[in-house]
């Protein structure tokens, strides 16, 4: 190929080859970061100014009288996480405890014998607690002499939702309690600076962020927010109308922002289905409508192609999780007891299932305390087609009792 | 690692930048060396070890190339990165074409754990091209590793061009290991890192949230069909130019001139001046390496037809893909058919027909080949649907983007200094912070699948 004929990328007057200019170079540098940091800074600061709604309203569950329940309808995943890890913190570990994701969350204190009382149970569900955060949890709780006196509750996620929902993190817990829970565990180096670097980075994405940023000046100009707190079951919806300038941004056409600002000030400012804890750590609120499940779906196949299928491997790590929780507790004195959810659907067998039923033997082989309900339809079991009620709780407690474990074995 | 990241902005280019300066001299190439094989090595370790290889290769083969100065030395050099692309990229298509089912098996495996490293298709056209111009003695191989491997894996533009020639860049790395004192032009460098961030956030990302808004299901509007075509349009060309232009501002802070890959394609004449603005090196890589080696004009049509086709192909695998190849190689030679009565049209006319037959083309980028006939089915049916996804907004926001297309002069206010206010510090300073604000918009940059 003759030469001429080849491309000349800086052949005549290329554009991008300006001539420098070195001297304007420091100067322009320094009004650029200058200019950046005034306006980054501008933004960390208003973001700064948004109310922390949990430092500020701590909940003490013992101080929630029957008929009152804590809204968290404002709070982000974390936060919810934080009321929970620093009410351990505060409060006299319960003699019973019940672990797992939102299945087990109406599970209350009325499951229990009559001759327990209020304080005797709490239920540390979380919406998407893995096993793998359980364990984490536990070691918190036993570095602060925190962990339930007589017995611990274990739910382990079903196939059907994935193995992430077991041997993975939700992400849904404070950063921080990641970190120290790494700190615990053998993770390597690499790992944790990886995770701290996103950790900071994760912070500073959300300080600079213009919804963020959005969100804060809401707060702040906006009065009369603050939702989050104790409430009656009785206490009436609470109303609050959008900010009149909302309707000006309308009229500009910018429903795209009114939109997003309306969702905050949803968030923040209207109790529209009122939903929270109650003093056992438990749901209150609506569920979905038990009409709506058909015991004869089949449904035990992974919906979503993000979840990760159990495998041998699988069962593997969830049994070291399990041997992990049993060896927390056996060193302090009171009991682990794991166990596999109910489910208001048909048992169609498949390779999930046969993977669960591998696991259940392997840990009744180590000795660990395991009960199988995936086999059981039964409805009364159900508060609505998915989360288990207390009646649930009963049986578990009285099928304990044929084994021989005691439900409430110390004495206070 | 993207360039619309904060540890990228905060942490990796201060800290390559505060390094490259304070080192030796001699040092500074292994400085960039090193930071690009972390830039890549972020986004994990199989790729880095492809991209390495690929390196190691090329640098050590092309002495052979040299010696041996056959085809079929160069067909055996040529061949390591040539084997990775296709299995990495082609692979599965390939397979599927033929009617292999290899879901399950290991092939399978392999292929998931392959899954197309990002920049592949670029850096290896980059050490095709330096293998071939050894060989053809427009080049010698290079003994420096480090500076070679600088060439290839240059953090810039190595995840999605300009595709660069040895030739062009060899005496500026030449330059930085030897100049002691360089002057960077560092206010043109910020302000093509500026613009670029905000084209990609406010043009390119805005554009995508809305634009994906669009289902192509039945129910659909014709005039959201239309919405979707051209925001896509604006959305491709902004991802990439905005990527492009970034690579040039960053590459300037290190005193490196990269060539300019877009030169405002959307107002070209004609679906051949089209190809002469966009993706530049690409169309410039293609022209020099397949199009004058296969005797180019000599026998126009079915070289263009290649040329367009392997121009497809390298987008992505998939027949949709190869439709788009044609798709333009049917516009390309009609034009070269009737290019004398066209060239007597308006000029408007001529770029409003230009962008409209480019535009029309883009939805081969992410529908299949039945989606994309749906989605015209719809629009020229000019079927009402169910109702609109599109308020005036959307569409207002859509025609502030087109008029900076259309009537925003990159060359006058991009590509000329002492403008006061476009070539202000602080206005970069703002733009800056303003898309880092709007980072939850961001995405990936759609060229990294290429």
């Amino acid at each position: 190929m003759p030469a001429s004929d080849r491309y000349q990328p800086h052949a005549g007057s290329d554009d991008t080859t300006l001539d420098s200019t070195p001297r304007r170079s420091v100067s322009t540098a320094i009004a650029f970061i200058a200019t950046c940091a005034v306006a980054l800074g501008i933004s960390f600061v208003i973001t700064g100014l948004q109310p922390n709604y949990y430092d500020e309203h701590p909940i003490d569950f013992t101080a929630i009288e029957d008929d009152q329940y804590a809204l968290i309808s404002a709070l982000t995943d974390a936060e919810i996480a934080q009321i929970k890890l620093d009410y351990i913190e505060r409060s006299k570990p319960p003699r019973i405890a019940v672990y797992g994701h939102h299945i087990v969350r109406g599970l209350g204190q009325d499951g229990l014998p009559a001759s327990a009382g209020p304080e005797d149970f709490f239920n540390f569900y979380l919406t998407h607690l893995t096993l793998a955060e359980t364990r984490d949890v536990l070691r918190f709780k036993e570095k602060r002499g925190k962990l339930p006196t007589d017995l611990i509750l274990i739910h382990v996620s079903h196939p059907y939702f994935g193995a992430h929902l077991v041997v993975g993190n939700s992400w849904e817990m404070p950063l921080d309690f990641y970190w120290q829970s790494m700190v615990y565990s053998k993770t390597n180096w690499i790992e944790k600076v990886d995770f701290l670097i996103r950790q900071h980075f994760f912070r500073l994405s959300l300080r600079l962020d213009w919804k963020h940023i959005g969100y804060a000046l809401i707060n702040v100009l906006y009065d009369g927010c603050q939702i989050y707190g104790v409430y009656d079951f009785e206490n009436p919806v609470r109303e609050s109308e959008p900010p009149s300038f909302l309707g000006i941004f309308r009229l500009l056409g910018l429903d795209y922002l009114v939109s997003k600002l309306e969702a905050v000030h949803k968030v923040h400012c209207v109790v529209e289905t009122p939903s929270g804890f109650l003093n056992d750590g438990s749901f209150f609120g609506p569920g979905a409508d038990p009409s709506n499940f058909d015991a004869d779906a089949r449904k035990d196949f992974l919906g979503n192609s993000a979840r990760r299928a159990w495998t041998g491997e699988v069962v593997e790590d969830i049994r070291d999780l399990a041997r992990e929780i049993q060896d927390i507790t056996e060193r302090n004195g009171t009991r682990a007891v794991f166990f596999l959810a109910p489910r208001l659907q048909k048992f169609v067998p498949n390779a999930g299932h046969e993977h669960a039923d591998q696991l259940v033997a392997e840990l009744k082989k180590d000795g660990i305390v395991t009960l199988d309900y995936r086999r059981d339809l039964n409805e009364t079991y159900f508060s609505d087609g998915i989360h288990l009620n207390s009646a649930f709780l009963h049986t578990l407690l009285a099928d304990l009792a044929e084994q021989d474990v005691e439900t409430l074995a110390h004495t206070r | 690692m993207n360039f619309n990241t904060l540890p990228f902005l905060l942490v990796f280019l201060p800290a390559c930048l505060v390094i490259f300066y304070t080192v030796p001299v001699r040092f500074r190439l292994h400085v960039l060396f090193g930071f690009s094989l972390l830039f890549y090595g972020v986004s994990g370790l199989l790729p880095l070890a492809l991209l390495t290889t690929a390196i190691v290769w090329s640098f050590l083969l092309a002495f052979f190339v040299r010696r041996h100065n056959r085809s079929l030395a160069l067909v055996f050099a040529v061949s390591f990165p040539l084997v990775a692309l296709f299995v990495s990229k082609y692979l599965g298509f390939s397979l599927a074409t033929v009617g292999v089912d290899y879901s399950g098996t290991r092939v399978a495996d392999i292929l998931i754990r392959l899954a197309l490293p990002a920049g592949i298709s670029f850096y290896t056209f980059q050490i095709v091209a330096y293998l071939v111009d050894v060989r053809d003695g427009v080049l010698d191989p290079d003994p420096s590793l480090v500076r070679y491997g600088t060439f290839i894996s240059f953090f810039p533009q190595l995840i999605a061009g300009p595709i660069l020639r040895y030739e062009q860049i060899k005496p500026q790395l030449e330059r930085v290991a030897s100049q002691r004192v360089l002057a960077p032009n560092i206010a043109l460098g910020i302000k093509f890192l500026s613009f670029g961030l905000c084209y990609k956030i406010f043009f390119a990302d805005v554009l995508f949230a809305m634009q994906e808004q669009y289902s192509n299901e039945p129910g659909a509007n014709f005039a959201d069909g239309a919405f979707s075509v051209l925001s896509y349009s604006l959305i491709i060309y902004f991802d990439f130019w905005s990527y492009s232009l970034m690579a040039i501002g960053i590459a300037k802070l290190f005193s490196i001139d990269l060539p300019r890959n877009f030169r405002e394609p959307y107002v070209s004449l004609s679906p051949r001046e089209f190809w002469r603005r966009w993706h530049v090196t690409l169309s410039y890589w293609l022209r020099d390496y397949v199009y004058l080696r296969m005797r180019g004009n000599e026998s126009y049509v079915r070289n263009i037809l290649i040329v367009f086709l392997l121009c497809g192909l390298w987008h992505g695998a998939g027949w949709n893909f190869i439709v788009w190849g044609a798709y333009h190689a049917l516009f390309v030679i009609a034009y070269h058919l009737v290019r004398r009565w066209w060239d007597r049209w308006p000029s408007v006319a001529q770029i409003a027909i230009t962008f409209v037959v480019i535009s029309m083309g883009w939805p081969l980028f992410y529908l299949d080949i039945d989606g994309y006939l749906t989605l015209y089915g719809k629009i020229f049916s000019l079927a009402p649907g169910d109702g609109t996804e599109y308020g005036w907004f959307n569409w207002g926001y859509l025609t502030l983007v087109l008029g900076w297309v259309f009537f925003v002069r990159e060359d006058k206010i991009l590509f000329n200094d002492n403008q006061w206010l476009v070539d202000s510090p602080v206005l970069h300073g703002v733009m800056v912070s303003a898309a880092i604000a709007f980072f939850s918009f961001g995405r990936t940059f759609i060229y990294f699948q290429f």
